[in-house]
Formats: C-alpha cells, structure tokens, sequence
C-alpha cells in the first residue's frame, strides 16, 4: 500500500520518508535539523552545562533592567484593573486584566521575583482565563496592589520576609475562590 | 538505535521565538544566543509569527499560547496544516505560564512537540530545544492529526509498528508487508 492511497487527504510530502498504516501516514522527519543542531563530540566543543552557563551569565548581565521591566508590567496591570473597575464586567476589561496577569506570573520568574509570580499566578487563575470571576474585587485589588508592592520594594527572590507573607495571605485567601476543575494541575514537561 | 555522544553546537540553528511582550522576548534571545544558536528571530504575535515563519524556514518554533489577534494554537495549526507551511514538521514548543493539563492536552492534540512552562531558565530551555533536535520524533498525519507521534514513551521515539488499539483490532491495522522499519520493503518510500 503506497502512503498515497490511504486516504484522499494525505500525501507524503516531498523527500521525506513516509511509511503508510492503516489510516494515517508515518513521517520520518528531516534529519536536517539534527545534524545542523549537534555534531559529534569533540575536543573542546562546549558541553550543554558550559552552554547553559553562558546563556544564564548572558542573562545575568541585563538583570539591572529587570527591575525597570517589572515596573512596566506592574503598572500595566493595574491600569487593567482600573479598566476592569471602571467598566463593570465588561468582559473585554476582564480578558485585558487576565492578560496582564498571565503575562506577570510568566515573566516574573524570569526576572527575578518569583513571589510576585505567584501572586500573579493566583490572580490570573482567580480570574478563570479572563472568562469570570466569583471573587471580591477586594481579593483582585489585593493581587495587583501585592504584586506592585513586591517590585516597589526591589524584593527579589523567595526570601524577601515580608513578601513572602504577603504572598502566602493572598494564597491562603484566594483558596476558597478558585474555580477548580479536575485537570488544572500545575503540570511541566512534554507534551505528549 | 545506538546513542552517540552529541556536543551542542548550535550556531547553524535559527530559532523563531513568539511571545507578545518584548522582555520575554529580549529574555528569549538572550538566552537562545548565549546557548550558541545562530539566528533568532523574535515575533509579537501569530500572525507575525507565522510571515516571519514562512519567510525565514527557523529550525524550530518557540511560542507562547497567549497571543493577541493570532493564538499561539492557532500558529501550531497554521504550521502543522495550512498548505503554504514550509514545513509541516518543525519542532514546536508551546512555553506558557498557563501550564495546566487542559492546555496541555490541547496544544497536544495539535501537534505541539514539547511544552515549557514558565518561568524558564537556561537550563529548562536548554533540554527542550536539546530534545526537539537532538531526538527529532516521527510524525504522523492521520488528517485529523498532524504531529509528532506520541508514542515515544514506548518506543524511545522510533516508531516501531501500531499501537496497542491496532493490536486489538479497535482501529485498521496495516498488513504486515506494510511495517517499517525495513527499508527495502515497497511501503516505505520516499516520496519525490
């Protein structure tokens, strides 16, 4: 059975090896990639530990800005929540402050204030996708104003004293109003 | 499958990376230039993303799910089935702060290679794009399918003959003439 006749739909693309099952194609993928991506060991070639060294030294030499970074997005959120408070449950507003805190609790990390993201975390999961909200607006109010305080305060890392008990209070609180369907897991790793 | 030793060198790779906020994405190319990756191309948003895809054939796609006008799902769709895509089979990873399951299963069911959740770092980074092109995975299209075959967990990413519901009978099996790996059999071919 040739790759091209088990269904009208499928062809095998061009110059790739494809092997035909049932209903569906198996496509072997280029090799293209991996042999322009890795090459055989050598003296002296980099080993992903030096790799990943040089990258996060990279890293830590823009670290000054992170600070400046987070004042940006701090504020966008809270003219997010400000929108969302002057227009009621407009859902446009909600999506626009579930996006501002999605986009927190991704950066946050990443430049150094994991306590902010996980305030952000909560907030953004207290707003369901930007779909709704049950939780007082006091609660959302609380979020944003913790995550600003955080940055306000330059307090990096998860050990800052205050920080993190204000981070663990809206935890705690916020607990209550989660929505909570069965598969919202907090989950790494592969997709399939 | 022997595994030969593999040192990363990956100045011959270009890289498109989409993410809506201009940090991450600044993060993004510091960290994919620090780990020695030739070409970084960076995109504020799907469709962008998608032009900047077809115009510049990057070796493997870093993006976000959260993506104004264009998601980041609907990048993976365009890629993985829209009949101008270049390529089909590029690696994808789907790097979200929404790393739930349910996101998950859905950037999987499109065909995504691998997930990342943020925050990331070097290292987190690193083994993905180690992974998307030192093991490169067959893929499958099935029509309503197209993406890496998930049943690498089995077989250590060759694929080796059907899966278990072939087995049993609950979906068509392919004649036995018509399984890899052989590569003198008539099934396997490559396509012109």
């Amino acid at each position: 059975m040739s790759a091209a006749s088990v269904g009208s739909a499928l062809t095998a693309p061009a110059g790739l090896e494809t092997v035909a099952h049932g209903d569906h194609l198996v496509i072997r993928p280029p090799e293209a990639v991996k042999e322009r991506g890795y090459v055989q060991a050598r003296r002296g070639d980099p080993t992903p530990d030096m790799v990943i060294a040089q990258a996060e030294k990279d890293l830590k030499e823009t670290s000054a800005e992170f600070q400046g970074w987070m004042i940006i997005e701090a504020t966008k959120l809270a003219d997010a929540r400000a929108q969302y408070h002057a227009e009621g449950d407009n859902p446009q507003a909600l999506r626009e402050l579930f996006q501002a805190a999605h986009t927190v609790r991704g950066n946050a990390g990443v430049f150094g204030y994991p306590l902010a993201g996980r305030v952000a975390d909560s907030l953004a999961k207290l707003l369901d996708g930007g779909k709704r909200t049950e939780a007082p607006r006091m609660l959302i109010d609380q979020h944003v104003d913790a995550i600003r305080a955080i940055v306000r305060e330059d307090a990096r890392g998860a050990d800052n004293r205050n920080a993190r008990a204000l981070t663990m209070a809206l935890l705690e609180v916020s607990a209550k109003y989660m929505p909570a369907p069965p598969d919202s897991d907090q989950t790494t790793g592969a997709a399939a | 499958m022997i595994n030969t030793p593999v040192n990363a060198n990956l100045n011959r790779l270009r890289v498109l990376c989409a993410d809506a906020n201009s940090n991450m994405r600044s993060i993004y190319r510091t960290l994919l230039l620090g780990m020695g990756v030739g070409d970084v191309i960076t995109a504020d948003d799907g469709a962008v993303a998608y032009e900047q895809y077809r115009a510049y054939r990057p070796d493997a796609v870093i993006t976000e799910l959260t993506l104004p006008m264009l998601s980041g799902l609907e990048l993976v769709k365009m890629i993985r089935t829209r009949p101008d895509s270049p390529s089909r089979h590029v690696p994808i990873i789907v790097c979200t702060a929404d790393a739930t399951r349910q996101s998950i299963l859905v950037a999987r069911d499109l065909g995504v290679t691998e997930f990342l959740a943020k925050p990331i770092s070097a290292k987190s980074l690193q083994e993905r794009l180690e992974t998307v092109v030192s093991n490169p995975r067959p893929f499958v299209d099935s029509g309503a399918f197209v993406g890496p075959d998930r049943r690498r967990g089995r077989t250590g990413g060759e694929y080796r003959g059907p899966d278990r519901r072939e087995r049993r009978g609950d979906r068509p099996s392919s004649p036995p003439s018509a399984r890899p790996p052989a590569p003198e059999t008539p099934q396997q071919e490559k396509a012109p």
